[in-house]
């Protein structure tokens, strides 16, 4: 009953079939829990048999966004949209039919596995490389996995405005989960967010855990990056961004900041 | 007091060479092979490495040899310790640790113990398996001891042959397949465009569905004008009490979603392939596609003649006892009458050879090793991978030896024939030629197939 008249309160904020949405990529290396995490997250109940992905597996859940932390009528409904990609060598060059128009990037790394961490950095680039190659491109030159690695910069990152998360899995088969979390160079370059979960069990995603908050409070950041925020580029000047000299980048990150702290 | 002292420094030069091997072996199973997963398992990184170590050491041997550097007492004592070792690593070290990784993974026996005497377990059956492959071919190595090096190393020589002519025929099929322009099938810029855009259709349209499935399911998001029944507290209800239209609604929107991912995944599937085939193609019109292109031509004359060449080895039961170099030189100073000095050239074009097929052996084995392994490994099975493709390559370089043996001038024969005491040579030439005709033969015939069906497009209303 208490529902039933909450509802009728915020009849307006409800949400339509045709509702807004933002896309979010989840993206690391093969067999690290992309597809547990996702369904964990949509589902609520740990994915009792997971199969390795081919191509993408979507899912969809819809998220409260509080405009005001303080006033419970500010609630709007939005849908996410969760893009876990397949993380298999064989489809690499094939992925970025997936990457169009994302506004927000999950990182995925296996805690037990050092690597599947170090790799973070070729996906991100990979991303935001891949991002503009869509069919009917002219003239785009596919890059090799092995580009990736060499020198990721940060100020793509920062110029596309694509907010991220790292969280790293099998938090219960791992040792060394805090130090990680700790030292992850990679966040600290992108500003993002670290957490450590345990895919198997749904504690961890529980409304008062600390990891789901953060997670929340990630979601909130893509949504005010895409429908209430001003300074977001258009996405064309990331890539030509790249040739730019690296004189000019620290006074463009500068004035960049200082846009931000005035429009906000 | 010379001699001893020769033989101490040819040993230690020896071992210094083995250890650069072995930290060849280690970097490259740390940075290729297991570059995607975390080493965790250090014994299986050593035995890669010491298997690899011993396999170079063999081929160093026989290029020592024919450079004749090496002091023939050395020569000797390192033949022998480096055969034992890598007989011992290869049926005894390497067999039990794989039965013991693979008894720790079996779920319901955690205790040590009952581990450990399954691995024993598992390494006899190993053992009796390989003491019966003698069975089909007669008197392989004469009236040894059941137990000598020679019986070891003779089957572990049928083993690694059957590798190499299968590996020999596939490869020998495969290769002019891949690089010869002739095969690869146009495909135009439109229909790959076509694909990627159903693609994306097909992941729109299960993105409204899945939207659709979160609303009935979670009917509080919904604007109350979609609410089920005629009342709001009356449609409630009725929602709990008769499981209604709403859970018939998701039953049937869950089989439609369902479809609908099984189509997404087969056209993405069919969309890896126009890529890579365009890969093939944009790769054949660049300069290294080209060359690619003419020498998969000259090798594919190259496989027919060999082909033909074995078929002829098999059905008239002859096996060539001159090899391919002092035939050559004599041809030269017979009948042309070029003067040439034999025993130079002999020596200069043996080892040239050797070392040619050592290089492009070991390195063709480790690329197969890092492709087949990326694609078949996953974390859990990725250590045992390990230890068999270490067993492989070690069977592999034995039998490339056997093998080389042919190849060679007499002078040099006579060093392996007699390291490897007295086996029948010509049995395992035979045995290659049949197991490379067949397999290439197969080979043929798969690709043959799989060239002429194209890909079944799936049918979705």
């Amino acid at each position: 009953m208490a529902s039933l008249l909450d509802s009728s309160i915020h009849a307006h904020t409800l949400i339509p079939e045709s509702g807004r949405s933002v896309k979010i990529l989840v993206v690391g290396d093969s067999e690290v829990g992309k597809t547990s995490l996702v369904h964990l997250l949509c589902h609520k109940v740990p994915l009792s048999r997971p199969l390795y992905t081919t191509g993408c597996s979507l899912e969809v859940k819809v998220h409260e966004h509080f405009s005001d932390k303080t006033d419970v009528s500010s609630r709007e409904l939005f849908y996410l949209e969760f893009w876990d990609i397949g993380g298999s060598i064989a489809y690499e060059k094939s992925r970025y039919l997936f990457y169009d128009s994302a506004d927000g990037i999950v990182l995925v790394h296996d805690l037990t596995n050092r690597n599947s961490h170090d790799n973070l950095r070729k996906w991100l680039k990979g991303v935001l490389t891949d991002r503009n190659k869509v069919q009917g491109k002219k003239g785009h030159k596919y890059t090799n996995s092995d580009d990736y690695g060499k020198g990721f910069d940060a100020e793509i990152y920062t110029n596309s405005a694509m907010p991220a998360i790292i969280i790293g899995t099998k938090k219960d088969l791992s040792r060394s989960s805090n130090e990680l979390i700790s030292h992850s160079s990679l966040a600290t370059d992108i500003n993002a967010q670290v957490i450590a979960v345990n895919c198997r069990k749904a504690s961890d995603f529980t409304p008062g855990a600390p990891e789901m908050q953060c997670l929340n409070a990630f979601f909130d950041k893509v949504i005010c990056q895409k429908y209430y925020s001003q300074t977001s580029l258009p996405r064309e000047e990331e890539i030509s961004d790249l040739g730019s000299s690296r004189r000019g980048s620290w006074l463009r990150q500068f004035t960049q900041s200082l846009n931000s702290s005035f429009s906000t | 007091m010379d001699d001893i002292g020769q033989l101490v420094t040819d040993c230690l030069c020896i071992f210094a060479s083995q250890v650069v091997f072995f930290a060849i072996g280690w970097v490259f199973f740390m940075k290729q092979l297991f570059a995607n997963y975390e080493v965790h398992n250090g014994i299986v990184q050593a035995l890669f490495s010491i298997t690899f170590s011993l396999s170079c050491t063999l081929f160093e041997l026989i290029i020592l040899d024919i450079l004749s550097y090496v002091h023939y007492l050395s020569k000797e004592v390192y033949w022998t310790v480096s055969l034992t070792g890598i007989t011992i690593v290869l049926i005894v070290i390497l067999p039990m640790y794989f039965a013991y990784l693979l008894a720790t993974m079996i779920p319901f026996i955690s205790k040590p113990k009952h581990q450990r005497i399954i691995s024993v377990i598992g390494w006899l059956t190993f053992m009796y398996i390989f003491w019966k492959l003698d069975q089909p071919f007669t008197n392989l190595s004469g009236d040894g001891f059941l137990l000598s090096l020679e019986q070891c190393i003779s089957r572990i020589g049928i083993l690694g042959v059957t590798l190499i002519g299968a590996l020999s025929g596939f490869g020998a099929v495969n290769a002019p397949y891949t690089y010869m322009s002739y095969f690869i099938k146009p495909i135009d810029e439109k229909s790959i465009e076509a694909m990627e855009n159903k693609l994306l259709e097909t992941e729109k349209h299960i993105l409204v569905k899945k939207k659709k499935l979160v609303l009935l399911d979670n009917e509080s998001y919904q604007p109350i004008a979609n609410r089920s029944g005629t009342g709001q507290v009356f449609g409630r209800l009725m929602g709990y009490f008769s499981g209604g239209w709403g859970s018939q609604d998701s039953r049937q929107l869950t089989t439609e979603i369902k479809s609908l991912e099984e189509l997404a995944r087969q056209l993405f599937l069919e969309t890896v392939e126009l890529h890579s085939i365009r890969e093939r193609m944009e790769f054949s019109k660049t300069l290294k596609g080209k060359y690619f292109n003419a020498v998969g031509y000259i090798f594919s004359a190259y496989c027919c003649y060999k082909l033909i060449m074995t078929t002829i080895n098999i059905l008239l039961q002859r096996v060539g006892k001159k090899d391919p170099i002092s035939r050559t030189l004599e041809i030269m100073v017979i009948y042309l009458k070029i003067n040439v000095d034999v025993t130079f050239w002999n020596q200069f074009i043996s080892f040239l050879m050797v070392g040619v097929i050592v290089i492009t052996s070991i390195r063709g084995l480790l690329l197969t090793f890092s492709k087949l392994f990326s694609n078949v490994s996953s974390t859990r099975s990725s250590n045992l991978i390990v230890l068999f493709l270490a067993e492989i390559m070690g069977m592999y370089f034995v039998s490339t030896i056997l093998l080389m043996r042919m190849n060679l001038p007499l002078k040099y024969r006579k060093s392996i024939t007699s390291v490897f005491g007295d086996l029948q040579f010509d049995i395992y030439h035979k045995w290659f030629d049949l197991i490379f005709l067949i397999s290439a033969l197969i080979s043929m015939g798969c690709l043959y197939l799989a060239h002429k069906t194209p890909v079944e497009k799936p049918q979705y209303n």
